[in-house]
């Protein structure tokens, strides 16, 4: 059984009101509207006796809150709450005796489609009561589900959950410890128990997790020393709630990163998200799990360090190398039709990172003899120079000469002249000084 | 019975190698189609880039081997699939790339700072993961007495990891280093240069098939273009 209540034209605190009142009677209350809402009465009769002792009991509450509003009763939630958005006072629907009190409801008032309801008003169907004396074969051919919704509702037996708003509940965790942990094995032996109870929460809420954060709190080295903290913050490109995945991530990032001192207290953190869904297709080029793939960029991230790993952004600038790594962005993949043609190249360029500086012997101001420590060699050919700068507008502007040179050895190298500041020194005291580096090598 | 006298008696037409292979429980090698490098001439010869495979990018600086690298990375983005670049120097031009067509929202960009055997892990870790279009180890400008110190059995483990993978994996380095365990090798050498008033204009590349060898060479012609 369920009870539904409806006051029109409720206050906002009143809404706070009504939905108190209703939590005294059930714990899962589907709020519909403001001043609108339905709960189950399942099992109240022990404690309060048959529906109509339930309904005055409900009324009761109510006015102690200041309240009163039209309640419904019936054996299902719809009907419940018809009879309480349409009827006043107090209905109490027996099971069996639905058209007695909802026969007379106007059709118009139902939730219906659009279409459907115009076509009832043509022939003539007004009510609930009318529409029920016509012939449920004919009606079903003709009008399909809407016709199966409205009988079911009619005899009241179109049933569905109530949909129960919970309130979210973080998913964090702080654990205190009676003694320092100084190694990493049992930190993570206890970030796993932790783990797991989110794991469990994650697959009974249907969610994934996009991000885990750690706050490790450090033991202090002495008294007076203020208090230190470590913070941990691993993205995930790609949500999972593999609670393995999740461990070796969190083993990976503190194995990079060790505590400094011994861990005292830690507070394990997830953000939770809905989950993906992806459908494969026999046509989609083969890719690695995205979970996976994750974890192994994590593993190459733990020795070849956190800044080198990503995927490669261009840089919206003209200066030269400028880029950024990000995370590989989970995209849909598509498969395309193998090029046909030969396509046009473009000339490859290598860096060296940094620039290899160079002694330069030039004549008439072109370089002709290069020695560096990744070329040397007398210049055959040398074009340029391709005068270049930008962001003289900002704190850190740059400008150069560049010529593409030929060396004896072989090999065609981008050659660039730079006016640095050797000594670092402040703004209004820089002196600057030309220095030729050979910034990579087309290839 | 001989099988001659066995094949003139029963009428029964055997071929030899396909019997002993089924009598003996051999395994047929499966190569799947290899993945077009849309250099002409190239892919003629090789049948694409194979899957499943070692393959080494040979060649002296300025040769047209990182011009490869990007034909193959292109190649690999366009279809979908995700690919890996293990940097060993850091060398790798994104800017570049991306103007001969590589993707790089589908691109693993791995830096080693010069840490060779940093470079050899994270592939072997790439490898051993799976489901990537392309994994490039790129060694080139590493000092070759690294090179020579590189442990053998790193190229076993990349060639037992990928053979039964969809996975292109190649090997770019200035000389040969995968040595038994690539199953193709190409060789770039640079065969003209084109100097105009203020850029270098042109480079005309003879890429050559070494291993399997079959004695014909293609034509990569790149040429500028603004930011290269």
């Amino acid at each position: 059984m369920f009870a539904a209540i409806c006051i029109p034209n409720i206050t906002p605190s009143g809404s706070i009101d009504l939905l108190l009142a209703a939590k005294a009677f059930s714990p899962e209350v589907e709020n519909v509207s403001s001043g609108t809402l339905v709960f189950s009465i399942a099992g109240l009769g022990r404690l309060m006796g048959n529906p109509g002792n339930i309904a005055s009991e409900i009324a009761r509450r109510l006015s102690e809150r200041g309240l009163a509003g039209n309640i419904g009763i019936a054996k299902t939630r719809d009907l419940a709450l018809l009879a309480a958005q349409y009827r006043r006072g107090v209905s109490l629907i027996d099971p069996g005796s639905e058209l007695r009190w909802l026969g007379g409801l106007r059709l118009q008032d139902l939730p219906l489609d659009e279409k459907t309801g115009r076509l009832l008003m043509l022939w003539g169907i007004e009510t609930l009561e009318q529409f029920c004396g016509l012939p449920q074969a004919g009606l079903l051919e003709r009008l399909g589900q809407d016709a199966v919704f409205l009988s079911k509702l009619a005899r009241g037996e179109w049933e569905r959950p109530l949909l129960v708003e919970r309130e979210k509940q973080p998913y964090e965790e702080r654990i205190s410890l009676e003694h320092a942990l100084d190694n990493l094995e049992p930190l993570l032996f206890l970030l796993n128990r932790y783990l797991l109870e989110f794991w469990e929460r994650l697959n009974r809420e249907t969610m994934s997790a996009t991000a885990i954060h750690i706050l490790l709190e450090l033991e202090q080295t002495s008294a007076s020393a203020p208090k230190t903290c470590e913070e941990h913050h691993i993205q995930l490109p790609v949500p999972t709630r593999d609670a393995k995945i999740l461990l070796r991530l969190m083993q990976g990032k503190l194995e990079a990163h060790p505590p400094r001192a011994g861990v005292v207290a830690f507070t394990l953190t997830l953000d939770p998200i809905k989950p993906r869904f992806l459908q494969h297709d026999l046509y989609t080029p083969p890719r690695p799990e995205p979970e996976k793939l994750n974890l192994t960029l994590a593993k190459i991230r733990g020795f070849v360090g956190a800044d080198r790993v990503g995927t490669p952004r261009l840089l919206n600038t003209h200066r030269p190398d400028a880029w950024r790594l990000e995370l590989l962005p989970d995209l849909e993949t598509k498969a395309s039709a193998p090029s046909q043609t030969a396509r046009p190249w473009g000339l490859a360029f290598r860096f060296y990172r940094p620039p290899k500086q160079a002694r330069v012997t030039t004549q008439k101001g072109e370089p002709v003899f290069v020695t560096s420590e990744a070329a040397s060699g007398r210049v055959k050919q040398c074009v340029g120079p391709w005068v270049r700068s930008g962001d003289w507008w900002t704190g850190d502007p740059w400008s150069r000469k560049e010529w593409d040179i030929g060396l004896d050895s072989g090999g065609v190298f981008r050659l660039s002249l730079k006016l640095i500041d050797p000594a670092h020194s402040k703004e209004s005291t820089r002196e600057y000084v030309p220095q030729w580096f050979l910034e990579g090598s087309y290839d | 019975m001989l099988i001659g006298e066995y094949m003139a008696n029963t009428g029964v037409h055997l071929n030899l190698p396909d019997a002993l292979q089924s009598r003996l429980g051999w395994k047929q090698s499966f190569v799947p189609n290899g993945l077009r490098s849309g250099i002409q001439g190239l892919d003629e010869q090789t049948n694409g880039w194979p899957r499943g495979r070692i393959t080494e990018i040979v060649g002296a600086s300025s040769s047209g081997r990182t011009t490869l690298l990007h034909s193959l990375l292109a190649e690999g983005t366009s279809r979908g699939e995700i690919c890996a670049v293990v940097d060993a120097m850091n060398a790798f031009d994104p800017s570049t790339a991306m103007l001969n067509g590589v993707q790089l929202e589908r691109l693993s960009w791995i830096q080693c700072g010069g840490n060779l055997e940093h470079a050899m892990r994270a592939t072997d870790l790439l490898l051993h993961s799976g489901g990537l279009g392309v994994v490039i180890l790129d060694l080139c400008d590493a000092p070759a007495d690294l090179l020579s110190r590189l442990p053998s059995p790193f190229w076993f483990r990349f060639r037992r990891a990928v053979e039964s993978t969809q996975t292109v994996c190649a090997v770019v380095a200035e000389r040969p280093v995968a040595k038994s365990c690539s199953s193709l090798m190409v060789h770039a050498e640079a065969t003209e240069r084109l100097f105009t008033e203020r850029v270098f204009r042109e480079a005309t590349h003879r890429i050559e098939m070494r291993k399997p060898y079959v004695g014909q060479a293609s034509e990569l012609r790149a040429t500028w273009r603004w930011n290269s």
